[in-house]
């Protein structure tokens, strides 16, 4: 019987919880990591209706797919946040979600105007990291990360040159390791 | 290669935003294990990436967590014995018998059909087979009164061809008379036996209420030899009374039923 679970668990120790299916794993990962994740998923989706589906589902990925997490090619909570990111981003791209959201959908018809319109004021309030990367910045790494928009995608949606985008995306990461302290 | 220019030149940060395409990535992974300064780079920028999208980290609804471990539970129901997974195998074992009965008794509805049909079938059959004897009965005892009348007629010509062939049989031919020059009568007579038989080869037909009659005559005195029928089938032989003594014989056309003394016109003789 495993008797070391609790909050101090480690993530060797949670990762192995997982792949025996274990419930206590998930209530330990849910406990860490589930505010991050549905983070994520609001600001991918825009909107908090359909988050909490979203996180169950990205849930009942993880536990289907727990077996093919290797952990010597990335941290647990980096591959668990694809799953979620993915998940929403995929959401974003459903017929069903589109119907609801023409308006703010990337895949809306008039790319000019909807995909060039700046990434909604976050209505969670923004940390001082957040606020301390320059606006120009946190577009391109938003616009690609939260939206999965690929590099031509984003310079398009941005109006920018690719080589700008790529450019903005490495000076955004740098800013982050500086003001993170590493 | 110069790791340098790699690391600068971004594709490190744009493979942790997830902007590289798989070739990329591919080359990136195989780098990263060969030189540890890229690996560690790969880390940096991911940890600071994932700082940053901490900071968006926002509370889900209370009730999600028990929501999504409850889902969880469900999906772990096939393999713990904790959340009776029998319950769904149940269903399914339940629902296969009711398919087994359901094709139980669909099959069974299409043997009594296909049974009902066949008796059907069998009846009408049977029916058919009935009339048919009775068809085949029918026209088996006609064909059996043909062949009787078929041997008879056999026999009686045999005996026919046995009398004209017996040699103790005498053969007269009785020829019309002046008024009726056409008649031809054939008589075959054994005197031994007195045995008389008549063959018409040709008599004019009787008028209604007369009949032919058969006369032999023996030293001037007429005998009646008896009357005969015009027979449709012709060439038939008559057997006529029988007569020990004749010289003559002839045949005149009488009342029906004959006369003992002849009257009537003589339509064919002959002389023994």
């Amino acid at each position: 019987m495993i008797t070391w679970v609790n909050k101090a668990t480690n993530e060797e120790e949670l990762v192995l919880l997982l792949k025996s299916r274990d419930r206590r794993g998930f209530e330990i990962l849910y406990d860490r990591y589930s505010a991050a994740l549905y983070g994520v998923i609001v600001k991918v989706l825009q909107s908090d209706e359909q988050a909490p589906d979203v996180l169950q589902e990205s849930f009942v990925k993880i536990w289907k797919n727990i077996d093919a997490y290797d952990p010597k090619k990335g941290k647990l909570f980096t591959w668990i946040l694809n799953i979620a990111r993915n998940t929403a981003i995929d959401k974003t791209r459903s017929r069903s979600f589109q119907s609801n959201y023409q308006t703010q959908s990337i895949e809306t018809s008039d790319p000019e105007g909807a995909r060039s319109e700046q990434m909604p004021i976050e209505h969670i309030g923004l940390t001082d990291i957040v606020n301390s990367l320059k606006t120009e910045l946190r577009e391109v790494v938003d616009i690609i990360y939260f939206r999965g928009y690929t590099h031509a995608e984003a310079a398009e949606s941005l109006n920018l040159p690719l080589g700008t985008v790529k450019t903005r995306i490495k000076i955004a990461i740098r800013e982050l390791r500086k003001l993170i302290g590493k | 290669m110069d790791i340098k220019d790699y690391i600068s030149s971004g594709i490190i940060e744009n493979y942790v935003l997830g902007a590289t395409s798989s070739e990329e990535n591919a080359e990136l992974e195989r780098l990263a294990d060969m030189y540890p300064e890229i690996r560690q780079e790969i880390e940096a920028s991911k940890f600071a990436l994932t700082e940053y999208i901490f900071q968006f980290q926002l509370d889900p609804p209370a009730d999600l967590k028990g929501r999504i471990m409850r889902k969880l539970s469900d999906l772990d129901m096939p393999i713990s014995s904790q959340n009776s997974p029998e319950r769904s195998d149940l269903k399914v074992y339940k629902s296969q018998n009711r398919d087994l009965w359901r094709t139980f008794g669909i099959a069974a509805s299409i043997l009594l059909l296909v049974s009902g049909l066949a008796n059907w079938f069998q009846f009408q059959n049977t029916q058919a087979l009935h009339q048919e004897l009775s068809v085949l009965e029918a026209e088996n005892n006609r064909i059996q009164n043909q062949l009787q009348v078929a041997q008879a007629d056999y026999r009686s010509s045999l005996n026919d061809l046995q009398l004209l062939n017996n040699p103790e049989f005498d053969r007269v031919e009785l020829y019309g008379s002046d008024d009726f020059p056409n008649s031809r009568v054939s008589i075959l007579w054994n005197p031994h036996s007195s045995s008389v038989y008549l063959q018409v080869l040709n008599l004019p037909k009787p008028p209604p209420g007369k009949q032919y009659q058969l006369w032999s005559v023996y030293e001037g005195d007429v005998k009646d030899a008896g009357v005969f029928e015009m027979s449709s089938n012709g060439f038939a032989l008559h057997r006529m009374k029988e007569t020990d003594k004749a010289e003559q014989f002839i045949i005149t056309l009488e009342k029906m039923g004959g006369v003992p003394k002849a009257e009537g016109k003589a339509y064919a003789l002959g002389k023994v």
